[in-house]
């Protein structure tokens, strides 16, 4: 993490959207999400006071505020970590002390990340008492009208006489000290402590007085006697004395078992996701497709996974009962799916010995696969698919319940009966506990699920998600909910835009013009939609679309540039350069942009235009964001150093690019560098050619 | 600092299960992005890793097993340096090495060099042994390394606990693991804790919590286990910032505990009983909330007498009021829903204090990330070590009315008017509050009479908030950080005040991040190796927690001299006298993310 993130770490909110930043962190974040730790296993810290105070050095010349030595013993805390027995090597968060078994010692109890999530610790400092420590305790009563009730915030300060001169350790004595305390709500990390004021004595044996200072403005005197605990009441100037129940406090201590062991989970989700394409090959090798027949239980296994047969014959023990639920099973096989422990041979041969008596099959790499995606939306970390895996579906095909690893038939059937249960009660399922919310529970917007799929090469499933999330934008804004996934219109442009780079033309037009109709003003898809009118050559139609977003959005990196893209096709510099100028302005690392305004002020026939300095600049600029590996860049690198002269670079350069180019095979790039090359040997500058007069 | 930021913002490609064993690994291999020291403390912390086997093994020592170890010729001073007391209590006794360093005394080669520092464990157990690489300088064939050495094991007398640093030489060696070439200890410090109980604190959880079907149910599994189980949608979070709270709510004497904890899981009221055991009340008390919680107090907000609950949730800063008081006996600790002050930024530590004197309490929230909306996205904090972006902390003003004076009985008017007024900007608390708060305590640090505020941030410099009252006598606060020597800079995670030294003035310790991998890379040249500006302030970010002395007003930064700043990635750091002999402790709640792969980041 250091090394990755931190070490690109960007100084502004621009740089932190560059490609190195951005790729650094999303690596991080997969490595976390994955299941790798982070600074975990830390043991807990303690550090023990040895009395002494902060000594100024003389003469410190630094001036800032730095520390300076202790006093001759070293420093003034020692390391009692593992002493102490604090040590553990869970992700603490929370810590709260509390005197809680009356001994005149602060106990304390921890929450954690790691389990087990709530420690209570007994400090056995007070035990075997003879010569054990000194201390006093009081509980403050504010009046409840100047002062609050609580007294959070009094201060109190604790007057001590001197203890025995003979005392063993000359560190523990406190002579005539003023031992201060704060009573506080909330304090350290997501902790609030007891409202007991401690106070550990030492070797003292004598109070002088307790000065409470009350929140408000009073001050009030109080005796007390060492080792007693007592109720501190605004105004009554008598400190009344407080006894703990007299039952034995009898705590054995032990270690708390892990109990993180259980694999299996069964979980019933509170918002159904749909699952739109369920598709799967018979073992004589026919494609069958799920339609929307009654809820089905979608079983992943395979043959050398042991639980799977135990799994898949207790299925079929009790098929009839599940049947009559309408339950229908589809089990498939993944052997042979990435991985070589079995093969479709073996799983055809497990069904026919099982005599498995509902539909069985080959699952495909892409159920596979949107099944784990669809588990990492929903979970938000990633861990690889178990086997066996099932889900419980609908008949319009939502997931209503995920198992991972086996599921009981109990459970099962328990399952079905809350299919059509509303979004509460399929919360209250959701967790094995009891309790109550707040509010109703939260729905993930579909739209989401376009872009969890895009990646892939397969459209079909974002496709279908489209549908879907159209059909339930409407439904929800018919019912008043207006502002529904508002990110839809977003999301559907992003589809366009892949759909385009696909070559499927017309769809994506489609869908861009399905999101502007959702939302007009959306400059995304405004945007997109004039990329995919420019792919389908509708030149002034883009253009228009292109007008249509900087007016949204006039700093629309994408839209600046390809306005300046357009005119410089048409020959209007002026206009070209002021459009990749606001693009650059918008995003310095625009690629397109550097790499295109570059090019004008290195070739243009036009001096006027030509600025060889500048183009330098951008072509480096460009360079660097692409590691000096791309063609185009160092290309356009190089005529930027021809302009400037410097010709030993440019043909340096060039020659780089050309390799590159003949490498990946751009085959026309290569020929149109050769002859720019052939140029800066001679020491000329390749200037593009003046358009003749029509 | 919170990374989980990252993790909700990036919703990029989440790839393949090893179902499919697509893809390329993702690796975290620090040779192919080009940090040499980094495969070079990697190949020291193997060598290491054998020093601890042999010093924890039960037989002796034989010279061949150092081959392959350290060069033939290598000898060193003690291992266990001459020591002298520094400190002895009762139970307690603190040694550390004499400030002498003796030239002239023994030097072992390596088998007697480990001989002597196990020798007090061998009659015991055998110790626990750590070493760990925390600094690297790189310097043509020689490598050289500071290790921390911790060693804690039993012994006749009770236990041992040996913290200490070797710098350390190594021979680099194409082909060949790094060779020892010589070892200097640096700093060496001894505790002995004579008790027949092994350690100071008892793990007393069982006993305490066991009979409850929430300990093994919910509490025993890690929040890594239940994520895999709750959707994320219901608000369970992976980073696991759940609060706790220690309050009286039954009026019985005994103070109870109130454990918050995420969406899905039930906040838990455990109610103290005599015989120190807790019993599971949180339904009957009606705060069984299963919105995500982060931070809770238990304190008296209308002043009846007895504890109400107040708890930063997803949804809001949910405020119960405590029926103890005014109701009729049925009511004993039992809560009742009395506002929802909805918030779109999602709030960590709560801290109550009277702000103003005018007798009731008041809360301040930090604000961590704006808009944690589940669904939208949050903003990351850019630049890291000084953001401005994160959600807004708040002050809310107690206008409660109807206070019920204590003597009030039975059958009066019940629940009061629960109202209360975000007063954030208008006393000056706005300054600065979006950079990302995790805590904040209040202290009346210049001793004038009322609450300051010191607000913990985790991507910016922690603030300091000096209250006063203005000509007008209307409340103020000013952030004197700068002025008082008190702001911190690093990834702020707690804050905690004590009277460290005993001069009457209120001091500070703060909670940070000390990374041995972060401390190792900061001072490499290769990080932010463009901008030197950077890569200085970065050093000061893995470097661990402060304590901050207080005299008058000004804050000093002691942390060094304490010798307190090794946390490691802390959390709750709070102050606690541990051995009541006056002098107050600290001790730091530490770990961040602990999943199946151990390999740390």
């Amino acid at each position: 993490m250091w090394r990755q993130v931190l070490s690109q770490s960007p100084r502004t909110a621009k740089q932190a959207k560059t490609p190195g930043f951005q790729a650094a962190v999303g690596e991080f974040d997969k490595m976390l999400s994955r299941g790798m730790s982070l600074s975990g296993r830390e043991r807990n810290c303690a550090f023990l006071n040895l009395g002494g105070t902060l000594r100024r050095r003389s003469g410190s010349s630094t001036g800032g505020n730095r520390d300076v030595a202790g006093g001759g013993k070293g420093k003034i805390f020692a390391n009692v970590s593992a002493t102490s027995g604090f040590d553990f090597s869970d992700d603490a968060r929370g810590v709260a002390p509390v005197d809680w078994d009356f001994d005149g010692d602060l106990d304390l109890w921890l929450v954690n990340r790691s389990g087990p999530q709530v420690r209570f610790l007994r400090n056995d400092s007070s035990i075997g008492s003879e010569q054990a420590n000194n201390w006093v305790q009081f509980r403050l009563e504010g009046n409840g009208t100047t002062t609050n009730r609580d007294a959070i915030g009094a201060r109190i300060e604790v007057i001590v006489r001197e203890a025995d001169a003979h005392s063993p350790n000359p560190k523990s004595e406190i002579r005539n000290s003023k031992l201060i305390k704060t009573l506080r709500a909330g304090e350290g990390y997501l902790s609030q402590h007891s409202k007991w004021l401690h106070v550990g004595l030492g070797s003292a044996d004598q109070i002088e007085h307790v000065t409470v200072r009350w929140p408000g403005g009073d001050v009030e005197q109080f005796n007390a006697a060492v080792n007693h605990r007592y109720r501190l009441v605004q105004g009554t100037g008598q400190a009344k004395l407080w006894h703990p129940p007299p039952e034995p406090v009898k705590l054995v201590a032990s270690v708390p078992e892990q109990q993180d062991s259980e694999t299996n989970a069964a979980v019933f989700l509170a918002d159904p996701l749909p699952l739109p394409i369920v598709q799967w090959q018979t073992f004589g090798g026919e494609a069958v497709a799920l339609q929307d027949d009654g809820p089905v239980l979608v079983n992943l296994w395979a043959s050398w996974c042991v639980p799977c047969v135990a799994e898949l014959t207790a299925f079929s023990r009790h098929h009839r009962e599940l049947d009559e639920m309408g339950l229908r099973i589809v089990a498939l096989s993944v052997d042979g799916l990435g991985d070589h422990r079995g093969t479709p041979a073996n799983a055809q041969e497990l069904v026919k010995r099982l005599k498995l008596p509902f539909d069985t099959g080959m699952a495909d790499r892409r159920l596979v696969e949107a099944l784990d995606r669809l588990f990492d939306k929903i979970f938000q970390i990633h861990e690889s698919l178990p086997v066996p895996t099932s889900v419980l579906l609908t008949a319009d095909r939502r997931i209503v319940a995920i198992y991972k690893g086996t599921v009981s038939v109990d459970r099962l059937l328990e399952d079905l009966q809350y299919l059509d249960a509303d979004p509460p009660q399929r919360r209250e399922r959701l967790t094995p506990f009891a309790g109550r919310w707040i509010t109703p529970p939260r729905l993930l917007p579909l739209s989401s699920l376009i872009i969890a799929f895009l990646d892939g090469e397969d459209l079909d499933y974002p496709l279908a998600y489209a549908d879907l999330a159209i059909a339930e934008k409407t439904a929800m804004a018919g019912n008043g909910h207006t502002d529904w996934d508002v990110k839809l219109p977003d999301n559907l442009a992003t589809l366009g835009q892949t759909l385009a780079a696909a070559g499927r033309l017309k769809e994506a037009e489609q869908m861009c013009r399905r999101a502007i109709a959702f939302e007009p003003k959306n400059a995304e898809a405004n945007f997109a939609l004039g990329e995919v009118m420019l792919l389908r050559n509708r030149i002034t139609h883009a253009s228009r679309q292109f007008q249509v977003t900087l007016r949204l959005h006039p700093a629309h990196v994408g839209a600046n540039y390809r306005m300046g893209w357009l005119f410089m096709r048409r020959g209007h510099v002026d206009r070209a350069v002021n459009y990749f100028r606001n693009a650059l302005r918008a995003d310095p690392t625009h690629q397109l942009s550097l790499l295109d305004l570059a090019q004008i002020l290195s070739t243009h026939w036009d001096p006027q235009y030509r600025d060889g300095r500048e183009a330098l600049k951008l072509a480096q600029s460009a360079c660097a964001a692409t590691a000096f590996v791309d063609a185009v860049a160092l290309h356009t690198l190089a005529g930027a150093h021809a302009a400037v002269g410097t010709f030993a670079e440019a043909v340096r350069i060039a020659q780089d690019a050309l390799i590159i180019a003949e490498q990946s095979e751009q085959n026309q790039l290569a020929e149109f560098i050769r002859g720019n090359l052939a140029l800066f040997q001679a020491g000329r500058p390749y200037h593009q050619r003046k358009p003749e007069r029509r | 600092m919170r990374l989980s930021s990252i993790k909700f913002i990036l919703l990029t490609a989440m790839f393949l299960g090893s179902l499919l064993a697509d893809g390329k690994p993702v690796s975290d291999d620090p040779s192919r992005d080009g940090w040499k020291t980094e495969v070079l403390s990697g190949e020291v912390s193997k060598q290491l890793q054998r020093i601890s086997a042999l010093l924890m093994q039960v037989h002796t020592v034989t010279p061949d097993q150092f081959d392959g170890l350290v060069l033939e010729n290598f000898r060193t001073a003690p291992l266990r340096p001459a020591l002298k007391v520094v400190y002895q209590d009762r139970m307690i006794t603190v040694r550390r090495r004499t400030p002498v360093i003796d030239d002239e005394g023994i030097l072992h080669h390596g088998g007697a060099a480990l001989e002597q520092l196990r020798r007090p464990y061998m009659d015991g157990y055998v110790p626990r042994v750590e070493l760990k690489v925390v600094g690297v300088k790189l310097a043509g064939a020689v490598f050289r390394t500071s290790v921390l050495v911790n060693l804690f094991g039993r012994t006749p007398e009770g236990t041992l606990e040996e913290n200490g640093t070797w710098e350390c030489e190594w021979l680099l060696q194409d082909g060949v693991a790094p060779l020892l070439v010589s070892l200097a200890v640096t700093e060496f410090e001894q505790v002995a804790l004579a008790s027949r109980n092994p350690t100071i604190f008892a793990d007393c959880s069982e006993a305490v919590l066991g009979a409850n079907a929430c300990w093994s149910e919910q509490f025993s599994h890690s929040i890594a286990w239940w994520v895999q189980r709750i959707e994320f949608m219901q608000g369970i979070d992976v980073n696991g910032h759940f609060g706790i709270a220690v309050g009286d709510i039954d009026n019985d004497g005994l103070e109870d505990v109130y454990v918050a904890q995420g969406g899905g899981l039930p906040n838990r009221m455990l109610r103290h009983n005599p015989d120190g055991t807790v019993t599971d009340v949180s339904k009957a008390a009606g705060v069984d909330w299963m919105t995500g919680t982060s931070g809770v107090l238990l304190a008296d907000f209308d002043n009846d007498g007895d504890q109400d609950l107040v708890a930063a949730t997803l949804d809001g800063l949910l405020f119960n009021i405590n029926d103890t008081i005014g109701g009729d006996g049925d009511d004993i600790g039992k809560f009742t829903r009395a506002a929802l002050i909805e918030t779109t930024d999602y709030m960590l530590s709560l801290a109550a204090a009277d702000y103003d004197n005018d007798g009731d309490l008041d809360l301040f929230a930090c604000g961590y990330f704006s808009e944690e909306n589940r669904g939208k996205v949050a903003a990351s904090p850019v630049p890291y070590f000084d953001a401005v972006n994160g959600g807004k902390n708040i002050l809310l003003r107690n206008d409660t009315v109807g206070y019920r004076q204590a003597s009030d009985t039975v059958g009066n008017e019940r629940a009061p008017d629960w109202r209360f007024t975000d007063v954030t900007n208008s006393v000056g608390l706005d300054k600065g509050a979006t950079r990302f708060a995790m805590a904040a305590a209040f202290e009346d640090y210049d001793n004038d009479g009322d609450q300051d505020l010191y607000v913990a941030n985790d991507f910016g410099p922690n603030l300091l908030y000096r209250n006063d009252t203005d000509a007008s006598g209307a409340r103020h606060f000013t952030e004197v950080s700068a002025a008082t020597g008190s702001r911190d800079r690093g990834f702020s995670m707690s804050a905690a005040w004590a009277d460290v030294d005993h001069n009457g003035w209120m001091d500070l310790y703060v909670s940070n991040m000390y990374s041995a991998a972060g401390n190792r890379i900061v001072k490499q040249k290769e990080f932010v190796q463009d901008d030197p500006w950077l890569h200085e302030h970065m050093q000061y970010l893995a470097r661990g927690n402060t304590l901050l002395y207080n005299h008058s007003g000004t804050f000093t930064d002691g942390s060094e001299a304490a010798g307190v700043m090794m946390g490691r990635w802390s959390w709750a750091s709070p102050f606690c006298d541990i051995n009541n002999d006056s002098w107050t402790d600290i001790l730091v709640g530490n770990g961040y993310l602990t999943n199946d792969n151990s390999h740390d980041l």
